[in-house]
């Protein structure tokens, strides 16, 4: 009622033939159109969007290139070509320089290899991410499978944990100092297995890991379309007498083929841009090439950078022209609600579950309980309490330890528990969290809410993907381009430039959450509200953000969560000891071992703490929200 | 030419039955539609004779073939029934174009050629009249074309038995129209047996050579069209079929003669004359031998091995009797007595004139030109009626009405189901 009387006034007015407030009174009709033009809100934003973030996206981007022609004093450019300053072209001519063997060993070793063995590795992680994946959201959506709602629950494990969780339980089980030096894994030490050097070593383990970490992502993407896809599709063709096989390679295979490819999009370009993987598994990719060639090769290194790049945006025009096309994947769901589960047999739904169950165990469960054994460890790889120590040959030091005169195997640091640099690196991370997810997650929604509101305009597809381009961009490449442009503006080593790679980095998942949900809210919905003259503020609180609240939650949790496991994007913009996740590499090199499991034992139970409070209290759920078209 | 046969078919789901021992027979070359309201079980019974649904026990055959028996332990999979289905949301291929989406089911027929093929294919999208759109994709395509390319792939093979799932329902008014009649001139054209689902009963009386009409899972009535209108076996099948619906009157009364005296709109006397000679208490005898027959015959089901406690009980039809200021009417109960009775009268057999028995008041009024529904009140009673020819009623305007005609239904108010039809008139 109150509405109505406030309204009367203009109404009024506009009866009376009064012009209206506003834009359209007077001027030359090309101002009048800019005028109409910006006195939509979303037009106004859209233009400020765009410009913003096409500075933030590609200024970095050109920097990185600019640098691979720059002379850095102290590196390699600048001892060769005795300039100090000012730009030479030495850095790509000298890495591609093949004209003597020794150069010829040198360009393999820095980018021939590296690049063969990324894209190998990214391949493969897809493959396995795919079938591993795909097959378990088969088996879940289509079959009469047990206890799926558990399976379902702990299959995404691996991708909420931090990527280099797998890659450190997998050495811990598999490593082998009889074939590869160092410290024996659980199997080695324990039960005498000795496996291969490339078992736990290299190719196999980094794709298998990357694989893992990303076939939840999989399983929830092609999930989605099983769930939503129509079973009427297949049942028209059966009827129509088509074998099995034919109905799943020309039906069911091509209406999965949109979320397989997402999946193999993203999954190739972060498998790419994953340091910690190919760090711990120690397997020469562009990631571990470009940190050790940035000591004294920067800008060659700066290359490496430059071809992660070329290979996002190959990734991303990919995509632009998967999702485009005249076949229409939508989803229509007819009564599938009778669809028929496929029997496994009675003996199948069980022993199938029950190889699910000890699988998962394996990458959820395992890795908790082997990082918090680690913790107790007297020795890394020191499995003596197992062999014959007893309980007595475990240690608590790692956590108690109160002072750091006494104990001098641990570098004068103190206990975790009173350990001031791993709090400060965990309140760092929380914090850096935090406000990126705060200016992903408005930006984002924001972007999806003006893209959804001029579907056919040019410049709005123009800033959709701006905003999604660093989605497809390796962590790392973005690491270096923030990690230059930071650089430059004095802004390295602070919260702000974490803070501001973060919130560019996961604008998309904020964006794509939020544009996918606006897109399926029809436009009468705030065209009645225009109709009553509600200012757009009011229009987008009181209407808008609360029906789209879940999709914005997720549009901010995930970034939230994505950052506080996040190592690749920052570890090139900080000091070590900032953060909780550069910590890692920063005790790994001191040999702390114990240390570095304790913190990937918080991250773990943080991350999965946060997921369960946000999940009980707003019913969105890291699981839920990724990808998510 | 294949006959279907149903016989005993169940099909639940824990204690809930979705269709409750079915028996009917499907006559060759017939256009049966199963109609009720949602949920009563009728696409579940279609999904089970084309095989997409397994049900819990029966037996089912399709001309010679026996295709599912569960005694017999024989379930022949769809893709061997030979059958066509025509989905509600045409479940087209997406990725597929209309030519291939049509040619799919022939591709896998060794019999067809390539060439045969496209001829086939040609040959349909004729008689659905979409030969333009060959070579678009279906998301191309308006919800009209859509549904023929859906038709097109359903009678490419040539399938001697069509299922229809709500296959209209997707369409605007005016084009469910148009392929009501296209659907017609299909059946005749192809020669096949059409079982059709529908909601709707103005698609079951316009199409079907028989209805099939079901309510919580169980069979109501299976007849011809105007057998269920004029006769129709209880209450719900009254109410459900007709529109304007029918106008259900409480009345209470005892046999008189060959006819039974009537107190209806609370206190005027009318004599029901029914068409053939009966009696209610014979009727009410007849009645109580069937349902000593029926409850015996659950009581042999209730002792088979895995027999489940039906959930979804039979509730009594709560039929309306339309009151002024009530949308929809109130729901009445049925009662004990064999004194209590329900008048059914069809609102084509109310007529208003000068000499007419009853006073009423004009409620509202409708005239589309060829005729004019008006709603009469008598008392705080609501009587629908429908006036042919163009005649304009003023609303509060008073009239005289009767009730004419050799149409009119006696219900039993103790369980619902049709005593007799006869004629009324006052005494």
């Amino acid at each position: 009622m109150s509405t109505n009387v406030t309204l009367m006034p203009e109404r009024a007015a506009a009866q009376r033939g009064d012009p209206p407030q506003g834009v359209q009174s007077s001027g030359p009709p090309v101002l009048r159109r800019v005028a109409t033009y910006f006195s939509k809100p979303q037009n106004g934003l859209l233009l400020v969007l765009g410009i913003v973030l096409t500075i933030s996206t590609l200024a970095p981007l050109v920097s990185i290139l600019i640098d691979t022609v720059t002379v850095h004093p102290g590196s390699i450019d600048s001892d060769r070509t005795g300039l100090m300053s000012g730009y030479t072209l030495f850095n790509w001519t000298d890495l591609f320089d093949r004209s003597t063997s020794t150069k010829e060993k040198l360009f393999d070793q820095n980018f021939l290899d590296p690049t063969v063995n990324t894209v190998l590795m990214s391949v493969f992680s897809c493959v396995f991410a795919i079938i591993y994946g795909g097959f378990f959201a088969y088996l879940v959506t289509r079959t009469n499978l047990k206890f799926k709602k558990y399976l379902s629950t702990i299959f995404i494990f691996p991708y909420m944990m931090p990527q280099w969780t797998l890659a450190v339980v997998w050495q811990n089980l598999f490593k082998s100092a009889a074939v590869g030096g160092g410290s024996d894994g659980l199997l080695a030490a324990v039960f005498g297995i000795h496996t291969p050097q490339w078992f736990y070593e290299g190719l196999f383990p980094s794709s298998v890991v990357l694989g893992l970490h990303y076939s939840a992502f999989s399983y929830i993407l092609i999930g989605a379309i099983f769930r939503n896809m129509d079973a009427n599709l297949e049942e028209a063709a059966v009827i129509l007498n088509t074998p099995k096989w034919k109905v799943f390679s020309r039906i069911t295979l091509p209406m999965i083929t949109p979320a397989i490819m997402s999946t193999v999009l993203l999954v190739f370009s972060s498998s790419m841009g994953s340091f910690p993987v190919p760090h711990y598994l120690k397997f020469s990719t562009l990631t571990t090439r470009y940190v050790e060639m940035s000591v004294n090769r920067q800008g060659q290194a700066g290359i490496l950078a430059v071809e992660m790049m070329v290979f996002g945006i190959i990734m991303l025009v990919a995509s632009q022209l998967t999702t485009s096309g005249r076949k229409s994947y939508t989803t229509v769901t007819g009564k599938s609600g009778q669809t028929q589960e496929v029997n496994l047999g009675a003996i199948g739904r069980w022993l199938i579950a029950a190889i699910f169950v000890v699988l998962t165990l394996f990458t959820s469960l395992y890795p908790m309980l082997a990082f918090a054994l680690e913790t107790f460890l007297p020795n890394p790889g020191d499995y003596s309490f197992l062999t014959g120590g007893g309980w007595g040959s475990l240690t608590t030091k790692w956590w108690l330890t109160s002072e750091n005169l006494s104990e001098s195997g641990m570098y004068g640091q103190l206990g975790v528990l009173y350990n001031t640099t791993i709090w400060k690196g965990f309140a760092g991370q929380f914090w850096v969290a935090a406000m990126a997810a705060l200016a992903a997650g408005t930006i984002g929604t924001l972007v999806g809410y003006c893209v959804a509101k001029n579907r056919r305009s040019r410049w709005a597809n123009f800033v959709n993907n701006m905003a999604f381009l660093p989605y497809l961009m390796p962590s790392l490449a973005v690491g270096v381009a923030f990690f230059i442009f930071g650089s430059s503006m004095g802004i390295f080593n602070t919260f702000l430039l974490l803070i501001i790679a973060g919130t560019i980095k996961y604008i998309p998942f904020a964006s794509r959450a939020s544009l996918n949900s606006m897109l399926q809210l029809s436009n009468e919905i705030e065209e009645s509200a225009i109709i009553q003259d509600i200012p757009w503020w009011k229009r987008m609180l009181r209407i808008i953000v609360p029906i789209q609240k879940s999709s914005i939650i997720s549009g901010y949790m995930l970034p939230f969560m994505t950052a506080l496991r996040e190592m690749t994007l920052f570890m090139l913009l900080c000091s070590q000891t900032k953060i909780i996740t550069t910590e890692l590499n920063y005790f790994d090199e001191m040999g702390l071992y114990a240390f570095s499991s304790a913190i990937n034992l918080m991250l773990i139970v943080t991350i999965l703490i946060c997921n369960a409070v946000v999940n009980k209290l707003t019913g969105a759920s890291l699981d839920k929200g990724i990808g998510g078209n | 030419m294949p006959q279907i046969t149903l016989s005993h078919v169940t099909k639940r789901w824990k204690g809930f039955y979705g269709v409750d021992d079915l028996s009917m027979v499907i006559d060759d070359n017939a256009f049966v539609t199963l109609l009720g309201p949602s949920g009563c079980g009728k696409t579940t019974t279609l999904r089970m004779i084309a095989g997409l649904e397994t049900p819990t026990s029966g037996r089912i055959t399709i001309g010679d073939e026996v295709v599912f028996d569960s005694a017999a332990g024989i379930d022949v999979p769809p893709n061997r029934r030979h059958v066509g289905f025509l989905f509600q949301n045409y479940a087209l291929w997406p990725n597929m174009t209309v030519y291939q989406n049509i040619a799919f089911g022939l591709e896998n027929d060794k019999a067809y050629t390539r060439e045969m093929v496209r001829t086939r294919v040609d040959e349909v999208a004729d008689i659905v009249k979409i030969g333009p759109f060959l070579k678009r994709y279906p998301a191309e395509l308006s919800g009209g074309q859509q549904q023929r390319v859906a038709i097109a792939r359903t009678l490419a093979p040539k399938p001697a038995v069509l299922f229809m799932d709500e296959p209209l329902s997707n369409l605007d008014a005016k084009l469910r129209l148009e392929m009501r009649s296209e659907l017609q001139r299909l059946h005749i054209e192809t020669g096949a047996t059409f079982v059709y689902v529908t909601h709707d009963q103005m698609e079951a009386m316009t199409l079907a050579t028989r209805i099939c009409l079901m309510d919580n899972g169980v069979l109501q009535q299976y007849d011809a069209p105007l057998d269920v209108y004029h006769r129709p076996v209880n209450l719900f099948a009254a109410d459900f079929v007709g529109n304007p619906a029918i106008n259900f009157l409480n009345a209470t009364g005892a046999q008189d003669g060959a006819g039974v005296k009537l107190d209806i709109f609370d206190s005027k006397t009318v004599l029901f004359t029914p068409s053939a000679a009966m009696t209610v208490a014979d009727w009410y005898v007849a009645q109580a031998a069937a349902d000593q027959d029926v409850a015996e015959k659950l009581e042999v089901r209730k002792a088979a091995k895995g027999y489940v406690e039906k959930e979804n009980k039979e509730s009594n039809f709560r039929y309306r009797v339309a009151t002024a200021g009530e949308l929809g009417g109130t729901p009445q109960d049925f009662s004990d007595s064999e004194t209590d009775f329900v008048v059914g009268v069809r609102p084509e057999f109310v007529e208003i004139r000068e000499s007419g028995a009853f006073e009423a008041e004009v409620y509202s009024s409708m005239p589309t030109g060829m005729e004019t529904t008006v709603k009469l009140k008598i008392g705080e009673l609501l009587v629908t009626g429908v006036i042919f020819g163009p005649a304009i009623y003023t609303i509060g305007q008073r009239v005289r009405f009767d009730i004419d005609g050799n149409g009119i239904m006696l219900f039993s108010r103790k369980n619902g189901r049709l005593i007799a039809t006869g004629g009324l008139r006052s005494a």
